[in-house]
């Protein structure tokens, strides 16, 4: 559950609350995890996949019916590359308090 | 997100999700430890002070801000316990109200920016040289603009 709330773009909290849900929805399980007590797997069934596989044609098309009407596909690789440098070199330090 | 080969629309959204779910919390959090408003707050506050006389419909408010319906009018009554902003009735439409800038309301704003500008500096700015933070606007504007 850790490492799937580092690789998305959603909170910890918010990432266990969709695992839950997916579980409802028969597309994800939790599974315990044998090594550490505290922690837990969230693992995908055959039906997630399959839910996976449809949802990714209509999310594509609706991607590209907001950006490609609005950017060339060069305008496009230099945003993804702008946005890459912004959150490549973010530090996650912690702030430095001005003013207070 | 699963991805084909070379999507440069896809790369762009990716690049879009991600850049807003690091952004804004690590902006929210700088602004928390100086002890300033959060940024749904300061939106709306924003929003207020630019208004003539300092006061919007609820409605208008909903249009300006980056905030939904109902998210605007819980963060108006925030505002309102914390004496930021008030509420008021609007005498032709019974239905309708305004949202009102305090004195108070003013002052947190101008608190707030200072630390909010050097958060954007420090997240956003960065990693990137002033050209290409210009040419990021450019490309952003385009895509809300349409």
């Amino acid at each position: 559950m850790s490492e799937l709330g580092q690789r998305t773009v959603l909170s910890r909290t918010r990432v266990s609350r969709v695992v839950d849900e997916l579980a409802a929805a028969g597309l994800a399980e939790r599974q315990p995890d044998q090594a550490d007590g505290r922690s837990s797997f969230a693992a995908l069934t055959p039906a997630g996949r399959e839910a996976l596989r449809r949802a990714w044609p209509v999310y594509r098309q609706a991607i590209h019916r907001q950006l490609t009407a609005r950017l060339t596909p060069r305008q496009c690789r230099e945003l993804a590359g702008l946005l890459g440098l912004v959150t490549a070199t973010d530090d996650l330090d912690p702030p430095v308090t001005i003013g207070g | 997100m699963t991805k084909g080969p070379d999507d440069p629309a896809v790369d762009a959204w990716r690049g879009l999700l991600v850049a807003h779910s690091r952004l804004v919390p690590a902006v929210e959090a700088d602004l928390r430890a100086a002890g300033q408003v959060p940024l749904s707050w300061y939106d709306v506050l924003l929003e207020l002070n630019a208004a003539p006389d300092r006061k919007l419909r609820m409605s208008e408010l909903g249009q300006r801000t980056v905030l939904s319906r109902t998210r605007v009018s819980r963060v108006v009554d925030e505002l309102a316990a914390a004496g930021l902003a008030e509420r008021q009735p609007d005498q032709a439409d019974g239905r309708s109200s305004f949202a009102v800038l305090t004195a108070a309301g003013r002052d947190a704003l101008r608190r707030a920016w200072p630390v909010y500008r050097e958060a954007i500096r420090r997240h956003l700015a960065a990693g990137l040289t002033v050209a290409q933070c210009r040419e990021l606007a450019v490309l952003l504007d385009q895509v809300i603009k349409g």
